[in-house]
This record gives C-alpha cells, sequence and structure tokens, in this order.
C-alpha cells in the first residue's frame, strides 16, 4: 500500500516535469513560385562555408539584452546550425541574382568561368523592438581553366528594423541576407566593391 | 633541664608496629597485638653483632676479585679498589668516581657512623646528640645505595655474554660485598635511635 | 581509658623467663663471619704452591699478575710480579706455581714465553695476540727442586716428552730449511728439524731430523731423503715441472723421504743413522747411476741453449747430461765447430744395458765396437730444441735413414760420435720448399683468364647502353602517365574528394551536437530531472544597461 501510493506520487511528480514547446526559425525564405532550373548557366559558382561569430553560433536564437548583455533563448531555436542556415540562404539568394546554381563538390563545367564566394560573418546583431543587423566580410576570386583571373575582398554591413516579436526579426535578418546577396552579385559583375 | 617528656614518664610505651601510645606494663599492644618493646630489644647488642660481622666480611670483599672480565680471550680479574683504578685510568673518570663512592666511600662511613653511635650509647655520651641523630638518619636513608654495586655486577654479568668475544662473570668479592651491605643494614635497622636520647635520660 | 584497665586487672602477671646468659643469640653472625674469613685464609694459605723465579731477556708480553704459566694449555701458575734483574741485563718474573704443578719446580724444567711466532714450523701461538701472551713449561726428569730458571727465548723444538728417533742428514747447504721445518713422508709431515750446524772444516751442513713414533718406522735403511723446500720448479729439457710438499713447506721449508721402489730393503733404520739430503726427488730416487762413459760430440752450428748438465737423450731415454761445451777453431775450414763433451751412464739403459753386457760382455772396448755398429746403422748425434720459449736445447741420439756414411775410428779416445744438422735447419728447409712451391705458381696463366673477363665485362656494358637503358626510359614514361592520372583522382570533384568531404561534414555535425549538449546541459543541469523551464516573452533591447546583470533567462 505504502509502496503503491510512492510510486503514484513519483509518476505525478515526473509527471509534472513537463518542457514547454520549441518553435523553430530559419532564414531561408520561401521558394518563389517560379523555380528556374538553370540549365545552361552563363556563370558557375562555388560558396564555402560561412563562419559565423561563436556567441551566436548557438542552436538557440541569441538576442542582446542590453549593452552588456546576451539572452538565450531556450524555446527558440535556429532550425539549423547558424552557419549552414547563412551559407544555404545566401548562396540560394546568389542563384537567383546571378544565373547559376551553386556547384560545390560537382564536377565544373570546363571552359565556363567560376566563381569561388568566400563569406565571414563578423556582426550578427538581433535587438529586440530596435534592429537586426548583419556586418560580413566576403572575397571573390574568378577560376578559368585553373588559372586565377580575378580576386576581389570587401565588405558589407546591412540593417533592418525588428519589431519586438522574434517573427519579425527573423523577416529583418532574411531581408538582411537579401541586400548581401545585391552586393556580392554585383560585385562579381563590376569586379569592384559595392559603395553603401 | 628537660624540655621534652619522656614516654616513660608518662608511662607510656610507642607500640612499634602500629604506632598506638599503650599504657606501660601492658604486654601486648591491645590495637595489633604486637608485642610492645620499650626500646628495640637487645639494640646495642644486635648493632654491635652485626657490625661486626660486615667488618669482618668486608676484608675479603676488597681482597677477593669482584668480576672476572675476558675481552678476546684476555681475561682479568678485578677487586674493587682495582676497578676503580681501571675506570679511572682508561678515561671513565665518572664510572669510577660512582663505584668508588658506592663501593668504598659508603661502607666506610656507615662503618665509621655506626661505630661511632655504638660507642657512644654504650658510654652514654651526651656529645653531639643531634647531629647523632642526624648522623642515624643519614645512614638509613644511604644504606641500601651501596647494592648498587652489586647491582651493577649482576647486569654487566647478564648482559655482557658474548661467548669468545667477551664475557664478564662475577667472582667470590661481590658475594662477600653484598653480604656486607646486608649487614650494615641491619645493623642500622637494629639500633635504636631513641638510645642516642636516653642519655639525657640517666643523667638527669 | 577503659581497655587497658580491664586487660590489667584480668591479665596476671606473665612470667618472665630470663636466660642464664645475658647474650643474645645474635652474636653468632659474627662469629660465622670470623670463621668464614679464617677458613678462607688457611685455605689460601695451604693452597700455595710452589714459588720460583725465571729469568727471561725481555718482559714482553708479560704482565704481572695476569700473564698465566700453561702446560698442555692447563692453568698451572701465574706470574705474580716481574722486576728487572739487579745488573739489569735480565727480567725477573716471580711465579707463582699450582699446588698440583709441583713438577715443574724439578730441576730442568723449560719456561718460555708463547708470543706469536712466524717460525720454521710455520706461524704459532697466534691465539696470543688476542688472549696475551702467556708462558710455556716443559717439565724437567730430574727430582732435586730448583727456584730460579732461565727461561728460553724461542720455544724448544721437541716438547711435552715425544717420542721418536733422531737422525741426522748430511747436506751442501742448508738451503730453506729452519730449526722446526717439517719432515714428510708421502706428503704427511712426520717429524722435523730439531737443529743444524756446519759440518767439520766446513764442508757441508749436518741436519739434525726428529721422526715421531710411529712414523720413524718408515725410515728404511735404504730411505732417500731430499730437500723438497717450496715450490720445485723445473723448467728443462722436458718441460716445465711443478712439485711442492705444502704450504708449510713453501713458507718454512721441508724435508721429505721415501724409499725408492727398486730395492726392496725393508729393515729400520737405527737411531742416529745418517743419510745424505738430496736436492730433489729425482736425483734422490734415482738409481745410481753406474759408471760414467765419455764421448765426445761435434756441431758446426751454433749450440746457443745448450748448458752443462743439458740431458743427452737415446731413442727417448734419458742417457746421460752434457759436461761441457767448448768451442774449437778448424784452420782448413777456417770455422768454429762446437766440442760437446757428454757423459753417458749406460746403467740408465736399464734391461738393455743388463741385455747388451749379458751378451756382449762389459768392457770398453766391447762398447766401443757396438757403438761403430751403431754408427753404422745410423745412430747420429742432434742438437734439437727442447722448448720453443726458453730456447734450451738436448741432445738426442737417433738411428736416422739416410744418413750420409761417415767414418768412425772406434779407437779414438774420446769416442767421437757424428752429428747432424739440429732441427732450426728443418724450419728453413721447409720455408725454402714453400718458396718453391710458390714460385710454381703460373701467374701468367692467371693474367690472362682475367684479361679474357675484363673484355666480356665490356661486352655487357655495350648492350646493356644499347638495349636495357631505352626500355627504362619508356618504364618511366609510363610511370609519369600513371601519376598524372593519380593526381586527377585527387581532384576537387573527383567522388573521393566527395565521400572524404561527406564523411568530415557528418563528424562535424556529430560533434556539434555534442557541443550543444553539454552547453546546455552545463546550462540547466536540472533539466534532466525537470525538463526546460518555461521562459517569459524575452524583453526588447534596452541601450542603458538595467539594475539585473543576469546573462542566461530568468
Amino acid at each position: 500500500m505504502i509502496l503503491r501510493s510512492i510510486a503514484l506520487f513519483f509518476i505525478l511528480a515526473l509527471s509534472a516535469c513537463g518542457s514547454p514547446p520549441i518553435r523553430y526559425y530559419t532564414l531561408m525564405p520561401t521558394a518563389p513560385e517560379q523555380r528556374q532550373v538553370m540549365n545552361a548557366p552563363s556563370i558557375q559558382f562555388e560558396m564555402l562555408d560561412v563562419r559565423v561569430p561563436m556567441q551566436v553560433d548557438q542552436p538557440q536564437i541569441v538576442v542582446r539584452k542590453s549593452a552588456d548583455g546576451l539572452m538565450l533563448l531556450e524555446s527558440a531555436r535556429w532550425s539549423a546550425p547558424l552557419a549552414d542556415e547563412f551559407h544555404d540562404a545566401v548562396a540560394g539568394q546568389l542563384e537567383l541574382k546571378l544565373g547559376g546554381r551553386n556547384i560545390t563538390g560537382f564536377t565544373k563545367t570546363t571552359n565556363t568561368p567560376l566563381i569561388l564566394v568566400q563569406l565571414d560573418i563578423r556582426r550578427f546583431d538581433s535587438l529586440l523592438g530596435n534592429y537586426a543587423l548583419v556586418d560580413a566580410v566576403w572575397s571573390l576570386s574568378k577560376h578559368g581553366e585553373g588559372n586565377k583571373l580575378f580576386n576581389i575582398t570587401c565588405a558589407s554591413v546591412m540593417r533592418e528594423p525588428a519589431g519586438l516579436t522574434l517573427d519579425t526579426l527573423v523577416l529583418a535578418h532574411q531581408r538582411n541576407i537579401g541586400h548581401l546577396a545585391n552586393d556580392i552579385a554585383q560585385a562579381s559583375k563590376t569586379w569592384t566593391c559595392p559603395t553603401l | 633541664m628537660r624540655k621534652f617528656n619522656n614516654a616513660s614518664d608518662m608511662n607510656l610505651i610507642l607500640c612499634h608496629l602500629c604506632g598506638n601510645a599503650c599504657v606501660d606494663g601492658v604486654l601486648r599492644c591491645p590495637r595489633c597485638r604486637s608485642t610492645l618493646h620499650r626500646r628495640k630489644p637487645d639494640s646495642l647488642a644486635r648493632t654491635a653483632a652485626f657490625f661486626m660481622a660486615g667488618l669482618i666480611f668486608y676484608i675479603p670483599a676488597n681482597l677477593l676479585p669482584m668480576m672476572y672480565t675476558d675481552m678476546f680471550g684476555s681475561g682479568s680479574e678485578n677487586t674493587i679498589l682495582s676497578g676503580v683504578i681501571e675506570f679511572w685510568e682508561s678515561g671513565s673518570w665518572d664510572i669510577a668516581l660512582l663505584i668508588f663512592i658506592a663501593s668504598v666511600l659508603v661502607p666506610c662511613l656507615k662503618f665509621l657512623v655506626l661505630g661511632t653511635l655504638l660507642v657512644t650509647c654504650r658510654l652514654r655520651s651526651r656529645w653531639a646528640m643531634r647531629e647523632r641523630s642526624k648522623l642515624y638518619r643519614l645512614i638509613e636513608v644511604i644504606g641500601y645505595w651501596s647494592m648498587l654495586d652489586v647491582l651493577v655486577v649482576a647486569l654487566v654479568a647478564a648482559l655482557v655474554q658474548f661467548r669468545t668475544l667477551s664475557s664478564i662473570e662475577p667472582r667470590e668479592g661481590i658475594l662477600f660485598f653484598g653480604l656486607v651491605v646486608v649487614l650494615t643494614m641491619l645493623a642500622a635497622m637494629s639500633f635504636d635511635p631513641r638510645l642516642i636520647w636516653d642519655a639525657e635520660v640517666e643523667h638527669a | 581509658m577503659p581497655d587497658h584497665q580491664r586487660s590489667n586487672s584480668t591479665l596476671s602477671s606473665p612470667e618472665v623467663n630470663s636466660r642464664r646468659f645475658n647474650v643474645s643469640i645474635v652474636w653468632l653472625v659474627p662469629i660465622v663471619a670470623g670463621l668464614i674469613g679464617l677458613s678462607m685464609v688457611v685455605h689460601k694459605a695451604m693452597s700455595a704452591g710452589p714459588k720460583i723465579v725465571v729469568t727471561f731477556l725481555t718482559a714482553e708480553g708479560l704482565e704481572a699478575n695476569k700473564t698465566q704459566v700453561k702446560y698442555k694449555n692447563v692453568v698451572i701458575g701465574k706470574v705474580v710480579s716481574i722486576a728487572l734483574s739487579g745488573d739489569r741485563a735480565h727480567v725477573d718474573a716471580n711465579i707463582e706455581l699450582d699446588q698440583s704443578a709441583d713438577a715443574f719446580s724439578s730441576r730442568g724444567t723449560r719456561y718460555w714465553v708463547v708470543r706469536p711466532r712466524i717460525g720454521a714450523s710455520g706461524v704459532s701461538g697466534v691465539d696470543t695476540l688476542l688472549s696475551g701472551a702467556f708462558i710455556g713449561a716443559d717439565p724437567g726428569e730430574s727430582e732435586a727442586r730448583d727456584k730460579t730458571f732461565i727461561g728460553l727465548e724461542n720455544p724448544p723444538a721437541i716438547i711435552y716428552g715425544k717420542k721418536g728417533k733422531r737422525f741426522t742428514l748430511h747436506s751442501a747447504d742448508l738451503g730453506s730449511l729452519d730449526i722446526g721445518s717439517p719432515v714428510y713422508y708421502r706428503h704427511i709431515p712426520v717429524g722435523q728439524v730439531v737443529s743444524y750446524n756446519l759440518a767439520g772444516e766446513g764442508k757441508g751442513v749436518d741436519i739434525d731430523i726428529f721422526v715421531n713414533t710411529p712414523n720413524d718406522q718408515y725410515v728404511r735403511k735404504n730411505s732417500r731423503f731430499w730437500n723438497a723446500s717450496g715450490v720445485d720448479v723445473s723448467l728443462g729439457a722436458n718441460g716445465l715441472k711443478v712439485n711442492t710438499q705444502s704450504v708449510a713447506s713453501i713458507l718454512a721449508g721441508g724435508i721429505a723421504f721415501i724409499e725408492p721402489n727398486y730395492s726392496e730393503d725393508k729393515s729400520t733404520a737405527d737411531e742416529r743413522s745418517e743419510f745424505t739430503l738430496f736436492d730433489d726427488m729425482d736425483t734422490a730416487l734415482a738409481r745410481p747411476d753406474g759408471p760414467g762413459f765419455y764421448v765426445q760430440m761435434r756441431f758446426d752450428q751454433s749450440l746457443r741453449g745448450l748448458t752443462v748438465n743439458s740431458p743427452v737423450e737415446f731413442l727417448g731415454v734419458n742417457v746421460g747430461r752434457v759436461v761441457s761445451v767448448d768451442l774449437d777453431y778448424d784452420d782448413k775450414e777456417e770455422s768454429f765447430p762446437t766440442i760437446i763433451g757428454v757423459v753417458i751412464y749406460p746403467n740408465r739403459l736399464g734391461k738393455a744395458n743388463d741385455k747388451l753386457v749379458q751378451m756382449k760382455g762389459a768392457d770398453d772396448a766391447k762398447g766401443a765396437h757396438l757403438i761403430a755398429q751403431m754408427v753404422a746403422h745410423g745412430l747420429r748425434a742432434q742438437a734439437r730444441s727442447a722448448n720453443l720459449l726458453t730456447g734450451q736445447l738436448y741432445i738426442s741420439m737417433n738411428f736416422v735413414s739416410n744418413a750420409k756414411p761417415v767414418v768412425f775410428d772406434a779407437s779414438a779416445q774420446p769416442l767421437l760420435i757424428p752429428t747432424i744438422p739440429g732441427s732450426l735447419d728443418k724450419a728453413q728447409e721447409q720455408l725454402q720448399s714453400l718458396l718453391d712451391k710458390l714460385s710454381k705458381v703460373p701467374i701468367d696463366q692467371i693474367a690472362n683468364n682475367f684479361n679474357g673477363s675484363l673484355g666480356q665485362l665490356n661486352k655487357t656494358l655495350v648492350t646493356f647502353n644499347g638495349q636495357v637503358l631505352p626500355e627504362m626510359h619508356e618504364t618511366l614514361v609510363q610511370t609519369r602517365k600513371t601519376l598524372a592520372t593519380v593526381n586527377n583522382s585527387l581532384d576537387d570533384d573527383s567522388p573521393q574528394r566527395r565521400q572524404l568531404g561527406q564523411a568530415m561534414y557528418e563528424v562535424q555535425r556529430t560533434a556539434r551536437s555534442i557541443r550543444v549538449l553539454t552547453d546546455f546541459l552545463g546550462r540547466q543541469p536540472e533539466s534532466l530531472i525537470r525538463g526546460r523551464l518555461k521562459e517569459g516573452k524575452p524583453d526588447a533591447y534596452q541601450p542603458t544597461s538595467s539594475g539585473s546583470h543576469k546573462f542566461d533567462q530568468e
């Protein structure tokens, strides 16, 4: 009798230990209705792995609380590691803007120039009720037939206003990524750093 | 002119076993039933007898060897005095001094003091009575320290027994010396110091 | 005090018996003590033995009242005091002997100090190093008693009334013998040297030995004595011989004796018999050599290493010795041959000699005739090397098979035995034959052959250059092509690269997950049990820092 009541008590206690649900966010915008296949690209590019600052390289979304504090939100997480999110988001945008696909790891078509994109995120600030900021340093190098033709390294700072909710914050970051992809595509055509 | 009362004046006898002051004339102490004596029985005679026996035995104690020391096969016998001299010459003057005091000085002192006490008490002299009492107390205390020598020989003979390397054996001298010590102790025990003060009583 | 009053009235007065003598029994104690002392004195006085005075040269090792007198290791007395004699030339030791040692005060008793000594008979008295010297005694035989004795400085040789026999040995010199040197029979010490003195006119030494009973029965009339001192190392023509009797004889010298087995004479020698002391066992046991036969030999070579007393052998048996080595001048040939004088003892031939004597008679002429016959058969003398190390030579007489015939004069006095060159020449011969062999080697042919081989080698090299090398070149080109292919397969977009990349990616993800989990547990370890805490809505960013400085969630 006593044993049973103790077991019942423990079961009830454990059941009270429930966890609140987790919400997942992503930086990839939904795909447009018409998606081009781009089988005969004029340009091919490779996007190398993106490096993000360690403070935000967490599964949980990190928001800035005050001048000296950050906050990890346990119930709000990125759906993939932030570096991969960023990489896929930027690559997706670049594909649309450049007209070719990201062919990292595939055999390159000969006689077509190849652009290598290297991206390094220096700041990824998320300030609720204020703004979302991305500060990136990126470099392009054009390859053709094994000889390097062009090299260029630039930096971009993107800032979009954000509301009090996390949805608005994530959408602001998506817009930031769109601006970054614009800058990179422009630089690959003109081969100069875009002016701010 | 007497300052102190004698027990005989007050018809009292002190029981020498339990210290009870009993009335004179009673044979046994009412408390412990031991025989009462005014003075130790035959005190002077016994003291004199033991004293003489001790004196007689003191001669062979000094002449006969006390200890036989065998060091690596070379053995030698030592009397008290030759032992003292050997210790002194070999540098251990502290041992020599100790043995001299314990085996020569103290017995001689005892003989001297006992002899003086015997003679003065027999003569009923009133000379230096307090000092004589002090002397008696002295020899009572130091009496058994002479046994030190006997103990030393016994201990040394028991410990140093390494067969061929070295061995020490006691010899007949130590026996006589032990007897001397015992006899002088008995002599001191038999002497009744109250006899010193009896001279006062007699003369008064 | 009610008690005593009651007892006073109830008790009757006791009866007091007084003794007849007013002497207490305690006086027995000193009486007994006195008796004991007296008895001790009397006993000591009665047990005193005789007192003697022994004079020594020095009191070294003696201590007054400590040094003991011992006989057969039993203490029989003690030195009581030591004093210088009147003229300060001696030391007087006053000794008190035990009562039982009365015999030691008889006239003729000998006293000596036993100290550690290294003497002829070995090291003695070593135990006195530790225990101190003592005085040894040997009682005399006489009945008279003496009070003073003169102590000996050295222990006497024969003590304790040993039984045995004395003998005298004659020798040229004392050698390494000394008083106390042991005498051995079959390596067992049976006696010792007692004394020695120069023989009359100083021409030799007489040595007195004492052999103990019962071994003195082995000294027979024909026993031979020899000096067995030390180690007998003889490096003669026969080789190296080491012979010794015992360690004591190495140290102290010794004499050994044995009866020779070729003469049967079992009678024991008498007391004080005289014998000759030989130098070594071989000379002692040698048969009497008998008459010697003098011959000469003449050698034309250098005889360095041949000395007087070098052995002369005949068919391996030692038959004599060299007695003289002289140089002679030969005018005809203008050379210096060496003339060797040899004494041969025919007796040493043993049975052969006996038979020859039987057959041919025993006179010199017949002997010479016999030798002439042997020379005709090829008897030659030769100087051979006995020992390569020392270079000693010996004379060997052998029958040589192809000896050149010589003229032998059988009537010459002394006989001249013909000789052939020695073994050193043989070595030269061998060297010469080796050189001949060497010269017979066909060096020309070898050189020709070598030349041919070289030409062959040349041809091979030409072929190598012409055919082998181009093929090697082809192979190298092929290798290069293969390397290029390999290079391609390691290219960026090769499938191998892709698979490697995939694997690395997976590893990366796993590590990342682990890191995330550990970070989370670090932040909320209670989440293992309670799960994640519910957090509230996050606040807006405040540019100025608020009161709380919490890092993690509320």
